[in-house]
């Protein structure tokens, strides 16, 4: 008994901010620096649409592709979504019009949300609750980014991924890995808004790192922090994902960690000692669209030839909350 | 590493030529990603965001690392 991914389809919202955009509008901006050590040249913004339009857009161009009516179950991975209360998924189904007696909930990840996504999905499928899932992630970062921060703006864009989960006969998503220390919940941050902090009009502008701008209402990140915890915690993740499953590096085929930036992943590579040819390292276009990434990259990869058929796939997020995870998937 | 190699290296991280160890400098956020990825590289150990802020001169990340792990 085991669980699958079927199909993986992403949806990037139209509107686009280069880096020559943003050189426009900060004079200090280094292009160069962004380009060869951040390895993004421009990003997706949803500037009209919110997250749940573009999950619908996900969800619908997955659906389209297979068999749309026998999903029983939607699960719904955001930071950004378009009300504090109801929950997305449930609004995601009537949009969709799949039947109502399937199950739907929201959880709230960012860079490790499709890991933990899948080690749902695998409950779910493996205990009988669901037979096919709906697996989205969805966030739109770049409305809460304060205008004034070019590096926030420079990392990270939006998207949309829609994922279909469904049981096999073979175990394609294997043992997980999964990690959480809250003690590093203020690393990144958007203060205010819930319901310990309203949203503040009044809200002073902060300075951090090289003349960047926010205030509470918007998302602050310690990047140099942020750094630190993936350099300590990844490696020893990858070790563990490894020995769970008693595998070694050398049968991994290919590795897709999240695309947080170039000079983190190259570090990261170099660290764990990977070689080049079997780490994804692909964000020029899209940048940093949180739980989205790792389902981007397996699409890119296997669109790509980077993966095929019967590979043995690590899978790593990290980020926000402080959360991490792994997993190992067969393609 | 001794300290030429050390000062070397600071040197291509901070993006500055023939400094030492009394030679002021700013850390900007590329070059503490950079700084980072050194020391744990190199060192075996981290430095925080409010440890990088506190360097002024070169002098401030050999007291960090200890003058003793520079031959």
């Amino acid at each position: 008994m085991g669980v699958k991914i079927e199909k993986i389809e992403f949806y990037l919202p139209s509107d686009k901010l280069t880096n020559e955009d943003l050189k426009k509008e900060f004079v200090d901006f280094d292009l160069s620096k962004v380009e060869n050590k951040i390895g993004i040249k421009s990003r997706h913004i949803a500037n009209k649409e919110t997250s749940l339009d573009l999950a619908y857009n996900s969800s619908l161009k997955v659906l389209k592709s297979t068999k749309y009516k026998n999903i029983d179950f939607i699960l719904y991975c955001t930071q950004t979504p378009d009300y504090i209360l109801p929950t997305s998924a449930c609004i995601l189904q009537d949009k969709l019009n799949l039947k109502t007696d399937i199950g739907a909930l929201d959880f709230n990840l960012g860079c490790s949300g499709y890991v933990y996504g899948l080690a749902l999905c695998k409950g779910l499928i493996d205990t009988g609750i669901a037979k096919r899932i709906l697996l989205v992630t969805t966030d739109t970062y770049t409305k809460y980014i304060h205008k004034q921060d070019k590096g926030n703006r420079s990392i990270f864009g939006d998207g949309s991924t829609a994922s279909i989960l469904s049981y096999c006969d073979k175990n394609n998503i294997k043992e997980f890995q999964l990690n959480t220390d809250g003690s590093g919940y203020d690393k990144l941050i958007i203060k205010n808004g819930g319901s310990k902090y309203s949203l503040d009009e009044n809200s002073a502008l902060k300075m951090y790192g090289d003349n960047n701008y926010y205030n509470d209402n918007c998302l602050y990140m310690q990047g140099p922090d942020i750094f630190n915890f993936t350099i300590k915690n990844i490696p020893k993740l990858i070790n563990d994902v490894l020995d769970k499953n008693k595998m070694n590096m050398d049968e991994i085929d290919y590795f897709i960690f999240h695309q947080a930036n170039k000079f983190m992943l190259k570090y990261l590579m170099k660290k764990i000692k990977i070689p080049k040819e079997k780490f994804h390292l692909n964000l020029t276009e899209t940048a940093n669209t949180v739980s989205s990434t790792i389902p981007i990259a397996i699409k890119q990869a296997f669109d790509d030839n980077k993966i095929k058929i019967g590979d043995n796939v690590l899978l790593a997020g990290f980020g926000v909350g402080l959360s991490w995870g792994g997993t190992i998937i067969t393609v | 590493m001794n300290k030429k190699e050390f000062l070397i290296e600071i040197q291509d991280i901070m993006l500055l030529d023939n400094i030492n160890e009394t030679t002021a400098i700013e850390v900007d956020s590329m070059a503490s990603l950079l700084l980072i990825a050194f020391l744990d590289e190199e060192f075996s150990t981290s430095i925080s965001q409010e440890q990088i802020k506190s360097i002024k001169y070169v002098s401030d990340i050999i007291e960090f690392i200890g003058d003793e792990n520079i031959k």
